[in-house]
């Protein structure tokens, strides 16, 4: 068995995959965003026992952990503009899709990283211990301002290692964008082996690209929790 | 105490990297002939599509119909006796060749265009059918009017097709490809893209459709034909010469211009004209 890898020089292909990469990256970036976003905002209602909206956020976490992302992501790209989510095209004057497969994506990601997100923070805020948030209360902090100034400051950083984990699962799982045609890595992979037949080849540089844009991620995260310690907190 | 531990340590990824290779050997090794293997099973896999009308797709009762489902039934009753001796699975154009390289079917009977490339990791059989290469589905109202026109219009199409990199290289269209023909049509009909760039034959049978044929049209005519052709592993001379056998018997039998008619595709001038030429060949053997 002998590996060829020469049609990486094919200038098309080096196209295809950096624009793809380039995608991908920021596919990722963004449904992060977003995942903190939902993640911070679902917990604070939790936390709080907002009424409606705690009940609320349970329901909708439940309905985005528990389903495949898949499944969300067909969803928003081929239903949303069936139940009428669609705007006006001003050069054709047709009806397109309010979301373009891009947005689909970044949104898909967010709502299913995000909800494991919100789960993931509420278990670093019950964390925080009952005294910590005792001695803010009796220094005078009301019950936003300790959360805001202890609670999810602590919370946050505890949540780390297993935020770590929801990052690189929202990256690989973007790697389904290829399925509502968005330009990503894998969808330039896709094509380049449907023409050179070189399958082994283009899936070990896939392989190899997922595995470093991981491990970056892995690596920042490191860096981040480093950089934000606590001394003597034991973090 | 190194020594003790050692052993087991490097005991275990020995082992594994071992029945890799092992594997690796019997995998590249194992040159037992397609025939007799498909022989010895007692039916044959084809690969075919299910979702591509008239070739092959579901009808309302569940059961996969079409051209090349009838081209097959007939290679499994040529080589089987029986037309049931077959075990069809559905294929798309982005995985059929690796199915067929890896060994989980015997042969392509989906829309297989014949070319070079594909030629290099596969055999091709006998050609059965001619295809329009690639035609532009869109709506009523376009102001497209040659190929060149597609250029920065979004085009919807599938993965694998052999013209999108013409499509993208030479004419400067924006393609979104999907995986299946389903999403492709969704995708076309919500806006997503200005028009379909896709085969000819499934194209022209849903422009006729109800909700179809009063909005879209078929805009652009093909710029290449492309023969059709059944695709098995590369070296099996034995089996190739007994698809290849069958296809020519079924084409004698009027097995395919009869499959033309059911599927309402139009009889066409090659399918005719291939039948006449497998109707002379078996009568002079």
């Amino acid at each position: 068995m002998t590996l060829d890898f020469s049609w990486l020089a094919d200038p098309l292909y080096q196209q295809w995959l950096l624009r793809g990469l380039g995608t991908t990256i920021l596919m990722s970036l963004l449904g992060i965003v977003l995942m903190f976003i939902i993640g911070i905002a679902g917990a604070a209602c939790i936390h709080f026992r907002l009424p409606v909206l705690e009940t609320l956020t349970t329901i909708l976490v439940e309905l985005f952990r528990n389903t495949p992302p898949l499944v969300q992501l067909f969803f928003l790209y081929f239903m949303l503009s069936e139940i009428g989510l669609t705007l006006t095209d001003s050069a054709t004057g047709r009806s397109i899709p309010l979301f373009s497969g891009f947005t689909c994506v970044v949104l898909s990601l967010g709502l299913y990283n995000g909800a494991i997100a919100v789960e993931i923070i509420r278990s670093g805020l019950l964390a925080v211990p009952s005294q910590t948030v005792e001695g803010a209360r009796s220094l005078g902090y009301s019950r936003l301002q300790t959360f805001r100034h202890v609670e999810l400051p602590i919370g946050l950083r505890m949540s780390i290692p297993a935020m770590t984990n929801n990052v690189v699962s929202l990256i690989k799982t973007s790697s389904q964008a290829v399925l509502v045609a968005v330009a990503d890595i894998m969808y330039g992979a896709t094509q380049i082996m449907l023409e050179t037949f070189r399958n082994l080849e283009v899936m070990i540089l896939i392989w190899i690209i997922y595995v470093v844009i991981a491990s970056l991620a892995v690596v920042a995260a490191r860096r981040i929790a480093a950089a934000v310690r606590i001394p003597g907190y034991g973090m | 105490m190194t020594s003790r531990f050692a052993k087991p340590r490097f005991a275990k990824p020995l082992a594994a990297i071992s029945l890799l290779a092992t594997c690796l050997a019997f995998g590249g090794g194992a040159q037992a002939d397609q025939l007799d293997r498909v022989k010895q099973r007692g039916k044959l896999i084809a690969g075919i599509k299910n979702d591509y009308p008239p070739f092959g797709s579901l009808d309302a009762k569940g059961e996969i119909k079409g051209f090349e489902i009838d081209l097959a039934k007939f290679v499994a009753k040529q080589i089987f006796g029986s037309d049931t001796a077959i075990e069809l699975v559905p294929v798309i154009a982005s995985n059929r060749i690796e199915l067929l390289n890896a060994g989980r079917i015997d042969v392509i009977f989906a829309t297989l265009g014949k070319n070079a490339d594909r030629a290099k990791v596969l055999d091709f059989t006998e050609e059965y059918y001619k295809m329009a290469g690639i035609v532009l589905l869109a709506a009523r109202d376009t102001p497209v009017k040659t190929w060149e026109d597609v250029k920065g219009r979004k085009l919807c199409g599938i993965q694998g097709n052999l013209y999108n990199r013409t499509l993208s290289e030479k004419y400067g269209a924006e393609t979104v490809l999907f995986t299946g023909t389903a999403e492709m049509f969704k995708a076309f009909q919500d806006n997503r893209c200005e028009g379909i760039a896709f085969d000819g034959p499934i194209l022209t049978m849903k422009v006729a459709e109800d909700g179809w044929k009063d909005k879209y049209r078929i805009a652009l005519e093909t710029f290449d034909y492309i023969p059709i052709a059944g695709g098995v592993r590369k070296g099996e001379a034995a089996f190739l010469a007994t698809v290849n056998k069958a296809i020519i018997a079924a084409e004698a039998a009027n097995v395919l211009t009869s499959a033309e008619q059911s599927f309402h595709m139009g009889a066409s001038d090659y399918v005719t004209k291939r039948a006449a030429e497998a109707a002379a060949k078996v009568k002079a053997n």
